[in-house]
């Protein structure tokens, strides 16, 4: 199953899975209505989800975890039988060649073992039905070759597999049909041995997406390059300090696997973490808070709009001017209606509440609030992240013009492909991939492709790129 | 398709409110049947004495009811059960402050001031910086309050009030007491703050998304603080026009007002997660309230049936208010 | 054997035990004696309710739920239990009513926030009215008195050290049968995240039900052991204890935002909790001040809980080198 976030596939896997009610139709399960209230009723009938934000317990150990959604007893006792479960466990971890987890905690796995264990949750389960939502985007080139080999053995006992996932390659490479959500439609299903990329893109999007867009590199010229911002920046988790240096109207992408020290950084620069002295526009400043950055001119976009974008119950208006009226003290030169639609927002009316609109849109508007509070540099810490493809474009092309207008852009990606095709478009870039809290390769130009990104990403040198 | 879209956007689309006059329409509905029934039962009820004394009653509410509904906009489960113990305190030391006379009140507004900041501020470090959830934090504040007044006062009913206070009591204008022009005072003050102050606007987004609140630079901390001080001191007065009305203080007295708080800012439509609400809603469901306890009262009724009834009657209103979303969702 | 260390002192329970063991051995030093004669025993006698209603409410805090209606229930079971008394009703029947009572007013709060979805502050909040009120209506003002001899045995089974024991000691047996079934690791998972165990299988609706019904259960044994102990009725007697009760899980190392903690902590908490303040009390000579000082206990009780808890989980994540 593809298409754009906004889609509708999550909400479809979570309707199969027993977790969310559709507003009408049937599905049908060997020809008989389906019709579960709960997952415990979707488990029964072998459908088993994993989840993209994923069912694993912090609190609980391992066993407990992969085990939780069918536990065993002692025989005719109420009292757990913790050593068939714990046999249980193992024998499925060792399918996963992660054997060594047993024992270890949730919370100091990385992701790629989170996500394999919540796989491992859902094959201990014996699915007829299995929903795969979103796994492989956090696994290394080996797991994925794994899961692969497990999910052919599942194929050939019988077992239905639902592959969501927004990489097109994985999708081809191990699906025997494809079908293509738009908009919570279906726009088809296809053979994929009869379908190419872009066809399936072009569906994906329902637009032509050949055209790339255009950039002016004339626009910056090599003497331009005004160094506006340098900082040194303390990485408590890694115990290291990154140096960065940043020039006006440069966009800096930052690449490399979950938890390497991204975040923390961006965070940190923005006053989030410990302080900070750096030097901008010539100025040393330190940087305690980000009430302190923000009227030093910094701006901060997180992906995570539920947790630190939106303000849900308020409207749209109010989350819009949130920063310029209650922390800078100013007021846009144009009315809100303006600069919302030039950020390309569909609304009704600014004073609807911000929960009216599509995830897509509320991230233009939190985008928006930025883009009008006259910042320099634009921090983002993976700001496309779950937006459909044309409101990621969108965004693109806000940032695009920030850069033109002067700013700077720092985006953390998690997308190595948003990061080669954001780098295209503007006029100065570079992307910097971090491993273990350190810069470990800086790429510009044509070094800006997705191989280079994934070589350095996992610690080795360009001499050792290889083709898996 | 095209008009499943419209359908839909039609239920998406909300209109902001954060008091709309529609939602106001229950509670209304609601007083005038109370203070129908209330006559029929009660002969006599909906004179013009009784209801004046109904309006004063709510009118003390009202003003329990602004630092509940600041405390619970501020969102993360904020709720202010110390309500009741900031009045009881302000009561029972105004005769030791005060000395009961009309200068002395002055000094003693002050002084509750100064009192109902410090005890706040405490509140708002130890539930902001040592993470203790409100609830747990205000609860224990009023053991603290409750027995700071009783070793004051040791346990004396105190009995020498400043003559002003009495004289809210009183009318001032035709049949209408003191208190009320003061409560419209009050109430209009700190509308005015909630919603066209950078404070008031801002508590609104701490209330509705914490990280959010951070991220865009709002001092959070400072903001939630201040919350839980504006609700100290506003008790604080709140317990001085509740002296003023009943003419003297015991221990304990202002206790039942932390209930009808929080139950009259639920009626009135704020949430326990905060980030929407007002004080129009609280003013109304002060009176439904107050007419109901009077009502009750009126009739004779004990003071066990008159708790269970308000215990119940709280649980009728969260049940319609406050139900939380379907886990199938 | 570092190994075994770094998980003892991670046992959730750990500081409230560290803190009551402590306690107990300063004061040895300091009163000697202290610990002999009647103290302990009459110590255990006047807070065993206490105790016993903190492991119940502990398990609904692990659970991720919330009641704040403790104090009234006990108080609704003294009612009950001594007008039963006074209406010459047989003990073995007092007995089962008291848990009736409690199990019902725990399935009340059940109800309401399992099946209802009413936010469980709100909630427990109005039946603590509610409780409460039924109590006053029911007994105006302190009077009666339970069946003597039950008293009697009370204080005086096993030096007056068998009965508090006793029912506390099935109280926490209780707790650990249901923390080797399914039930016990249910409770941890819809604690820690309601919607990742509803997604992963497991029954919500039922594992709150269970929680809050058990609580209540646990609150009539509580309110039983009570009435014993003041051998009256009195339907303001508890109002104060809801507060004690949830510190007292605090200070027990149980998070309020669930998932976390174990019940045998409320044990050392209200253990804990209760001698500080017996202790404090008695050296304080106005009375009049002891709610304040009771009150400032509790405070710093809950602050220094919860900041020993941080402190002890940022070292581990230190140790342990994690992200």
């Amino acid at each position: 199953m593809v298409g754009g976030n906004g889609s509708g596939k999550s909400t479809l896997s979570k309707i199969l899975g027993g977790s969310a009610l559709q507003d009408s139709g049937e599905v049908l399960l060997d020809g008989q209505p389906y019709a579960v209230k709960s997952p415990i009723e979707a488990k029964h009938k072998g459908v088993i989800i994993t989840s993209q934000e994923l069912s694993l317990l912090p609190n609980l150990n391992i066993v407990e975890n992969v085990c939780l959604c069918n536990m065993d007893r002692k025989k005719r006792s109420a009292f757990l039988d913790y050593h068939k479960m714990e046999q249980r466990t193992r024998k499925v971890l060792k399918r996963l060649g992660k054997e060594h987890l047993i024992d270890k905690e949730i919370n100091m796995l990385p992701t790629n073992e989170q996500y394999l264990l919540e796989l491992a949750k859902a094959l201990v389960q014996i699915p007829r039905v299995l929903i795969i939502d979103e796994i492989t985007s956090a696994l290394y080139k080996g797991d994925v070759a794994l899961v692969k080999t497990i999910l052919e053995e599942l194929k050939q006992k019988g077992v239905v597999i639902l592959f969501i996932s927004h990489r097109l390659n994985e999708v081809f490479d191990l699906c025997d049909s494809v079908t293509v959500l738009r908009n919570g439609d279906t726009v088809g299903t296809f053979k994929s041995a009869e379908l190419s990329e872009m066809q399936l893109i072009s569906y994906m999007s329902g637009r032509d997406v050949t055209q790339e867009h255009v950039v002016d590199r004339s626009v910056i010229k090599s003497g331009d390059q005004k160094v506006i911002l340098e900082a040194k920046v303390h990485l408590e988790e890694f115990d290291k300090d990154i140096e960065l240096n940043v020039v006006q109207g440069e966009f800096i992408g930052v690449a490399g696997l979950d938890g390497q020290g991204q975040s923390e950084m961006l965070r940190t620069l923005f006053g989030m973490g410990q302080p900070v002295d750096l030097t901008f526009y010539g100025q040393q400043r330190r940087i305690t808070s980000p009430s302190k950055a923000i009227k030093m001119g910094f701006a901060f976009l997180s992906g995570n709009r539920e947790r630190e974008g939106i303000f849900k119950e308020r409207s749209i208006a109010e989350n819009f001017n949130a920063v310029n009226h209650l922390v800078l003290n100013r007021k846009q030169d144009e009315d809100v209606d303006t600069c919302l639609k030039k950020n390309g927002v569909k609304y009704h009316g600014t004073k609807d509440l911000i929960t009216s609109l599509s995830g897509g849109n509320q991230q233009k508007v939190v985008i928006a609030r930025w883009t009008y509070t006259g910042a320099r540099i634009l921090l983002a810490d993976d700001p496309t992240k779950g937006i459909d493809i044309q409101a990621r474009r969108d965004a693109h092309e806000t940032f695009c013009r920030m850069i033109q207008e002067g700013a700077s852009v720092i985006m953390i990606s998690s997308d190595d492909e948003e990061l080669v095709e954001t780098s295209k478009m503007m006029p100065l870039a570079r992307v910097i991939v971090m491993y273990e809290g350190q810069i470990a390769r800086t790429l510009i130009g044509e070094d800006i492709n997705l191989e280079a990104i994934a070589a350095s990403s996992s610690g080795q040198s360009s001499s050792e790129v290889k083709e898996s | 398709m095209g008009e499943t879209e419209s359908v839909k956007e039609l239920r998406k689309k909300v209109f902001l409110n954060n008091q709309n006059v529609k939602s106001f329409l229950p509670s209304i509905i609601i007083i005038i049947i109370l203070t129908v029934v209330s006559n029929i039962l009660s002969p006599g009820f909906a004179s013009v004495g009784n209801m004046m004394t109904i309006s004063t009653r709510a009118c003390i509410l009202a003003v329990a009811c602004i630092g509940q509904a600041y405390i619970m906009i501020s969102g993360n489960a904020g709720i202010d059960m110390s309500v009741g113990a900031f009045m009881s305190m302000a009561a029972l030391l105004t005769s030791k402050f005060s000395g009961g006379t009309n200068l002395g009140l002055v000094w003693t507004v002050l002084i509750f001031i100064g009192i109902g900041a410090f005890f706040g501020f405490i509140t708002g470090v130890c539930i902001q910086f040592f993470k203790i959830p409100s609830l747990v934090m205000t609860l224990a504040m009023s053991s603290v309050i409750n027995g700071l007044s009783l070793g004051v006062t040791r346990g004396q009913p105190q009995m020498t009030i400043p003559p002003v206070l009495l004289s809210l009591g009183t009318p001032v204008v035709g049949v209408i007491r003191g208190m009320i022009f003061l409560t419209v005072i009050i109430i209009t003050v700190m509308i005015l703050v909630l919603h066209k102050t950078k404070y008031g606007k801002s508590l609104f987004m701490v209330g509705s998304n914490r990280n959010a609140a951070a991220v865009i630079g709002l001092k959070v901390n400072r903001i939630v603080i201040g919350t839980y001080m504006i609700s100290a001191i506003i008790s604080c007065i709140a317990g001085l026009m509740m002296l003023g009305f009943v003419g003297s203080a015991q221990l304990q007295m202002g206790d039942e007002y932390t209930l009808l708080s929080v139950a009259a800012v639920v009626i009135g439509g704020t949430k326990l997660s905060g980030g929407k609400g007002g004080l129009v809603g609280g003013i109304l469901g002060s009176l439904v309230l107050i007419i109901l306890t009077s009502m009750l009262t009126a009739l004779g009724l004990p003071s066990g049936v008159r708790q269970l009834i308000q215990g119940t009657l709280l649980l009728g209103i969260v049940l319609i208010n406050s139900r939380e979303l379907k886990l199938r969702n | 054997m570092k190994q075994r260390l770094i998980k003892l002192v991670q046992w959730t329970p750990f500081p409230a035990l560290a803190l009551l063991i402590f306690f107990l051995i300063l004061n040895q030093f300091l009163s000697p004696g202290y610990l002999k004669g009647n103290f302990m025993s009459s110590f255990l006698a006047a807070n065993a309710s206490v105790i016993i209603v903190s492991i119940g409410t502990s398990i609904v805090l692990i659970g991720g739920g919330m009641d704040i209606s403790m104090g009234g229930l006990l108080c609704l079971v003294n009612v009950v239990y001594v007008l039963l008394a006074e209406a010459k009703v047989p003990l073995a029947v007092c007995l089962i009513m008291c848990i009736v009572i409690g199990f019902a007013g725990g399935l009340l709060n059940g109800l309401c926030i399992a099946v209802f979805r009413v936010t469980p502050l709100l909630t427990t909040f109005a039946t603590s009215f509610v409780f409460g009120g039924i109590a006053l209506w029911l007994m105006k003002a302190p009077h009666g008195s339970i069946q003597r001899e039950i008293v009697k045995w009370y204080f005086s089974w096993l030096k007056g050290y068998g009965a508090p024991i006793l029912f506390i000691g099935i109280t926490i047996v209780l707790w650990l049968v249901i923390k080797k079934t399914k039930m016990g690791v249910w409770i941890y998972a819809v604690g820690k995240d309601e919607v990742k165990a509803y997604a992963s299988g497991v029954p919500v609706r039922t594992v709150k039900l269970f929680m809050y019904g058990f609580s209540g259960i646990i609150t009539g044994i509580g309110g039983m052991v009570l009435t014993t102990y003041i051998g009256a009725g009195d339907p303001l007697i508890a109002v104060s204890y809801t507060m004690t009760i949830i510190a007292a899980c605090v200070i027990g190392g149980i998070l309020l935002t669930g998932g976390v903690g174990d019940a045998i902590g409320a044990l050392f908490g209200s253990m804990f909790l209760g001698l500080i303040i017996t202790t404090v009390l008695s050296s304080v000579r106005d009375s009049f001040y002891h709610n304040f000082v009771q009150g400032i206990i509790m405070v710093m009780g809950v602050i220094g809980a919860i900041l020993l808890s941080r402190v002890i989980n940022s070292v581990k994540y230190k140790s342990l080198g994690g992200r």
